[in-house]
């Protein structure tokens, strides 16, 4: 009996075990799996009855109640240590010391996560394999430790075909932000996508960017040298809706406006176009307007209503020519400071520009401030005989020396009451669905008096686009968008000489070892031959 | 003190016999190659961005050099500490020294703490040699230094787990071998227990991800230090030392 008793116990266990792994493996044969483990359990339970006796006097001698003691404060030990870490991952705090801090997200994506009043689920595409998926993961992660309402998840899209398919990923890397009833595709997880995808999904209604055409305006879609194709694509990158206006046949900028941008226009508006314009203004629209020199003269009549001077003239930049360019590619390397170049280091590159500067005295209700000007090298030309000769020379007294300006922004306050505009229904209601009626009656303008640095050829030098882009977001009244450019470690190239490439190799992978090799045997054949 | 005459004798064991010799020769060539192959690679690359401007990568040393240098010293360290710590417990029980040790009047636990600092300043001076890299690193390009001490940290916590798992193998076996492979079998199993995490599914690989003894360096190794890594490896030490005290004691109640 006692035989059968010492049989029991290890194959009541092993049937315990192996019920286990088999039901793991094989869910669907509970029955049998279950009847398995039930005869492991009685077989034990039969051991451990027929055992009682040894058992109560293992269980009464002292080494086992200490044993048993040290059991229990290990596990007393592990549940705290386990505590301790749930909560740690779950609050994290970090200190970025990289130079620049550049795995610190931005102060404007903190304010947007932590901001968060309804649940975020983040389902990020990515393969197994995938370079891209890590550094995606960990900012992923960095978002969800400001807030318990983001969620995400990164999904092999080829292990889950039935997710992949719902959502309609084709690329990987694609990722889906989604609040109830609302989705946002990104294509690449970097912070602005990231951030801009968050502010489109939280954002209600759609948001249109109008681009004036019928006088010569830069096409929308020519993707040639001079088009604005890319400009385009890059504001509808930042999450707007880029559409074309006839204020011809509208007769006014439409209530959806989120600005107009009238860019480098060749002849002159209609009076009625004018006066839409000034409507729009008042009703605290927002206005991005790039005047080519000697085009469009009443438009320069126009925006001097709103305190900016836009003179007759073209820049010229003796320093542009050091760098390669023409006199007439004036560089603007000197910012004010504003929310549009906040933190703006780059260079901006005005090809064929006229100067924008702030009246003065300034008409009232009306704030205007400089955003960058040219070098010291740079000057306006006035004489247009002189441009056509090709001759430039500065002309004291007649010629505006520089630094020059080449682009203002204007607030303005609306002063025309609710009854006198036109459609003012449907914008109070608008104002009173966003809660901030007041706000949205300031008008915003943004001059430059260029339109080339955003062109297909120009966007991408230096920091065209960035002033491009951060002048449209601002005009948006969506700063967030701003500011949330990706950082990169600095440039820090080595190139070695032969020489001291083969200094690095004996140093490093000949000398010191030798040396450790060398002292070490001595000293042990010493103690050897001591001994 | 006596934690001080426990640590003074387990340093001068390691230089008695060529444990501490073999470790940092092996360390110093591994590192030294390591970091001569990542500066030789940095350097093609900047000579070919340098004749293709339009390449328009970021070149910083600190990204290419130091970060992958301390994600290959990690690996080195994992080869080499369960050597150096192998031999604490596991030849003091096979010749019976622990025996006279427990007679003295010395509580386990600075016992362990000795032996524990001593292991450490073993693995500290191994850091040291591989700044001989970053040294000269130093004279070649501008460094991220905040980059460097992060990562150095979080080496040093690093080394500390896999001192206390080397630790708790050595009181569990007078085999000195079995003690070695052991603690590295489970420091490799710890390392790579994160590479199942998608097949575990959504409950238990975060958790499995959370174990990886190796996830939780990749933010120091980029500069960052995150309060979860440090909990996480303090955490393990600690739980490392806790059993190997457990371990010790049983020796007095199992008789």
């Amino acid at each position: 009996m006692d035989k059968l008793t010492r049989l029991a116990l290890p194959s009541g266990l092993i049937l315990l075990v192996a019920g286990g792994i088999a039901y793991n493996i094989r869910p669907d044969l509970k029955a049998w799996t279950g009847g398995v483990l039930l005869l492991g359990a009685i077989l034990i339970l039969l051991s451990v009855y027929r055992a009682f006796g040894t058992i109560t006097l293992w269980l009464n001698r002292r080494s086992t109640k200490t044993g048993l003691n040290v059991g229990l404060m290990t596990i007393l030990v592990l549940g705290i240590i386990g505590l301790v870490e749930i909560i740690s991952a779950r609050h994290n705090t970090r200190f970025d010391l990289t130079a620049g801090r550049r795995y610190t997200l931005a102060d404007q994506t903190r304010k947007v996560v932590k901001g968060l009043t309804k649940d975020v689920q983040v389902t990020a595409f990515f393969r197994a394999d995938q370079a891209e998926r890590r550094p995606a993961e960990e900012l992923l992660r960095q978002y969800a430790d400001l807030s318990p309402r983001f969620r995400f998840e990164v999904v092999d899209p080829d292990r889950n075909p039935g997710k992949a398919k719902r959502y309609g990923i084709a690329t990987y890397g694609t990722t889906i932000l989604e609040m109830p009833e609302k989705e946002e595709k990104i294509p690449e997880v970097d912070e602005e996508r990231l951030t801009n995808g968050l502010l489109k999904l939280l954002r209600e209604g759609p948001r249109i960017v109008y681009f004036l055409k019928g006088h010569g305006e830069n096409e929308l879609e020519d993707g040639s040298r001079n088009g604005y194709r890319q400009a385009k694509e890059a504001i509808e990158k930042a999450n707007y809706q880029v559409k074309e206006l006839l204020l011809l046949r509208e007769r006014e900028v439409p209530q959806d406006a989120a600005m107009l941008v009238i860019s480098g226009p060749k002849r002159d508006l209609a009076e009625s176009e004018l006066q839409a314009l000034d409507l729009f203004v008042q009703r605290g629209g927002k206005l991005l307007i790039q005047l080519d020199p000697y085009a469009a003269p009443n438009l320069k009549a126009f925006v001097a209503r709103y305190g900016i001077t836009v003179g007759d003239d073209v820049i010229v930049d003796q320093y542009a020519r050091t760098m390669g360019g023409d006199y007439l590619m004036p560089i603007v390397s000197t910012y004010y400071p504003h929310a549009i170049t906040h933190n703006f280091t780059l260079a901006s590159l005005f090809p064929f520009a006229r100067s924008v500067d702030v009246a003065r005295p300034l008409p009232e209700g009306v704030t205007v401030q400089k955003l960058g000007e040219t070098g010291p090298g740079s000057w306006a030309e006035t004489d247009k005989g002189e441009l056509n000769r090709g001759q430039l020379s500065f002309e004291q007294g007649q010629d505006r020396p520089g630094p020059v300006p080449v682009g203002v922004i204007a607030t303005v306050q609306g002063a025309q009451t609710d009854a006198a505009a036109s459609g003012t229904h449907t914008a109070e209601k608008a104002g009173q669905e966003q809660g901030a009626q007041t706000q949205s009656r300031i008008a915003r303008l943004v001059v430059y008096g260029n339109s080339g640095f955003a062109s297909n050829n120009f966007l991408h030098f230096s920091g065209n686009r960035d002033l491009f882009l951060n002048s449209i977001s601002w005009l948006a009244e969506e700063e967030a968008m701003i500011a949330i450019r990706p950082q990169e470690a600095g440039t820090t190239p080595i190139i070695l000489s032969a020489t001291q490439g083969r200094m690095a190799f004996w140093m490093l992978v000949v000398v010191v070892p030798g040396l450790f090799l060398i002292s070490g045997t001595s000293i042990v054949m010493g103690r050897k031959r001591s001994r | 003190m006596n934690v001080l005459a426990i640590f003074k004798r387990e340093w001068r064991a390691y230089f008695a016999s060529p444990i501490a010799y073999v470790i940092f020769t092996i360390f110093a060539l591994i590192s030294g190659y390591f970091f001569y192959g990542l500066l030789t690679f940095f350097s093609l690359s900047s000579l070919q961005a340098a004749m293709n401007p339009t390449f328009g990568r970021s070149l910083n040393a600190s990204e290419w050099i130091v970060r992958p240098l301390f994600r290959d010293i990690a690996i080195t360290m994992l080869l080499l500490m369960p050597a150096a710590t192998m031999r604490l417990f596991s030849e003091e029980k096979k010749s019976g020294t622990i025996e006279l040790l427990f007679s003295y009047p010395i509580r386990d636990w600075e016992l362990l703490l000795g032996k524990f600092l001593a292991a450490l300043a073993l693995y500290s001076v191994m850091l040291g040699i591989s700044l001989l890299d970053i040294a000269l690193l130093s004279f070649f390009a501008t460094l991220e230094w905040g980059l460097i001490f992060s990562g150095y940290l979080g080496l040093l916590l690093l080394g500390m787990a896999f001192l206390g798992l080397g630790l708790l193998a050595s009181s569990l076996t007078e085999n000195q071998v079995v003690a070695a492979v052991g603690a590295f079998g489970v420091l490799l199993l710890l390392w790579v227990i994160g590479w199942t995490t998608e097949a575990a599914g959504p409950t238990l690989g975060p958790i499995l991800s959370h174990l990886s003894i190796i996830n939780h360096y990749d933010s120091f190794a980029k500069g960052t230090i995150e309060s979860r890594d440090v909990i996480f490896y303090l955490n393990f030490t600690l739980l490392c030392l806790f059993l190997t005290l457990r371990s010790l004691e049983s020796k007095r109640w199992r008789g």
